[in-house]
């Protein structure tokens, strides 16, 4: 049998393979049994490497802008301006900026195909999500600017300082 | 306190069969610990792993699957003493892994939760990661070489039977 000061090498390697395929077995069982299991190879790419997909495919001209509260206001009384909320599906049923669509970023692989024409045709895109503390607007401000190619505005501010100066609807 | 009695007060705390066992229980129960949460929300914890950006998104569900088991279940040995030397083995390449994650997060840049102990949010992946889990490497490594040394160090004419029975 083969020693490393005294350690019997092939029973370890036995016991670790057999604890790491015993390991594997009750997870894939156990996983399959659970009503909400996961599909073992397919793990949905996020918003994030649409992103760059697009990115790489050459259409890096236009840019992720920063507006304030102010032009925020402004631009939603502008015809041509299109509102687009970046939060879960439920954050944005429990209130958001009028007449803004709905594109969780989290899922923005199945919901970004209806709203693409409208996204295309309008004057202006403003994204947003609950505070400056969020990430998804951001992302999300990514993720269109480089699929449709064009400048996206992003409203930082977000919910919590359009409260109680814009329109809100739910 | 004299050269030769320091050494014989560093073995009584540090050099003895408590504290190998207290340690090797310890770094167990700690991976029990960090497997329940992520056996809970398995599609969170694939969050997690794919924000490292390492493993190809076709892999990162199943490792979401069976790493959190293989956490509770080389965890369990461990505390039990079962199988005590393949689960070290195991804990500690993981632990080698873990380390190499955080240290590509640091280099990347990356400001991306470690996935450690929650799926929602808790420890950023960086250096309080790598030192953590270098501390639990030089646990196990102690427990370990305490079960391979302990019983050649001489103590007052007789030998230490550290390491043996239910290890």
């Amino acid at each position: 049998m083969p020693m490393l000061g005294g350690i019997d090498v092939k029973r370890l390697a036995g016991r670790a393979v057999f604890l790491v395929i015993l390991s594997a077995a009750v997870a894939l069982v156990v996983n399959h049994l659970r009503s909400e299991r996961l599909d073992l190879f397919g793990y949905r790419a996020p918003a994030r490497k649409v992103a760059k997909a697009a990115w790489r495919a050459g259409r890096p001209e236009a840019a992720v802008e920063q507006i304030d509260l102010e032009t925020a206001l402004k631009l939603h009384s502008t015809p041509g301006t299109l509102f687009v909320d970046a939060r879960r599906k439920a954050d944005f049923e429990a209130g958001h900026i009028a007449n803004a669509l709905s594109l969780p970023v989290e899922s923005f692989d199945e919901a970004f195909g209806p709203l693409k024409q409208r996204l295309k045709a309008a004057n202006s895109v403003v994204v947003y999500c609950s505070d400056p503390e969020c990430d998804d607007a951001q992302e999300l401000a990514e993720a269109l600017r480089s699929t449709l190619g064009r400048r996206i505005l992003l409203f930082s501010g977000g919910m919590a300082e359009w409260r109680g100066k814009g329109p809100i609807e739910r | 306190m004299s050269r030769l009695s320091l050494k014989a007060a560093g073995k009584l705390v540090f050099w003895n069969r408590a504290t190998a066992i207290a340690f090797r229980i310890a770094v167990g129960a700690v991976f029990v610990y960090a497997s329940i949460d992520k056996l809970a929300h398995p599609a969170l914890f694939a969050k997690d792993i794919a924000n490292y950006r390492i493993l190809p998104y076709a892999l990162v569900n199943l490792f979401a699957v069976i790493l959190p088991w293989t956490e509770l279940i080389v965890g369990l040995c461990l505390v039990l003493g079962l199988f005590g030397d393949a689960a070290a083995a195991i804990i500690g390449a993981l632990l080698l892994v873990f380390i190499a994650a955080s240290a590509a997060a640091i280099a990347r840049g990356l400001d991306i939760s470690c996935g450690c102990f929650s799926t929602t949010g808790g420890t950023k992946a960086g250096w309080e990661v790598i030192i953590r889990n270098a501390l639990l490497i030089a646990m196990l490594a102690h427990w370990f070489s305490f079960k391979l040394l302990g019983t050649r160090v001489p103590s007052k004419g007789k030998q230490h039977r550290a390491g043996s029975g239910g290890e």
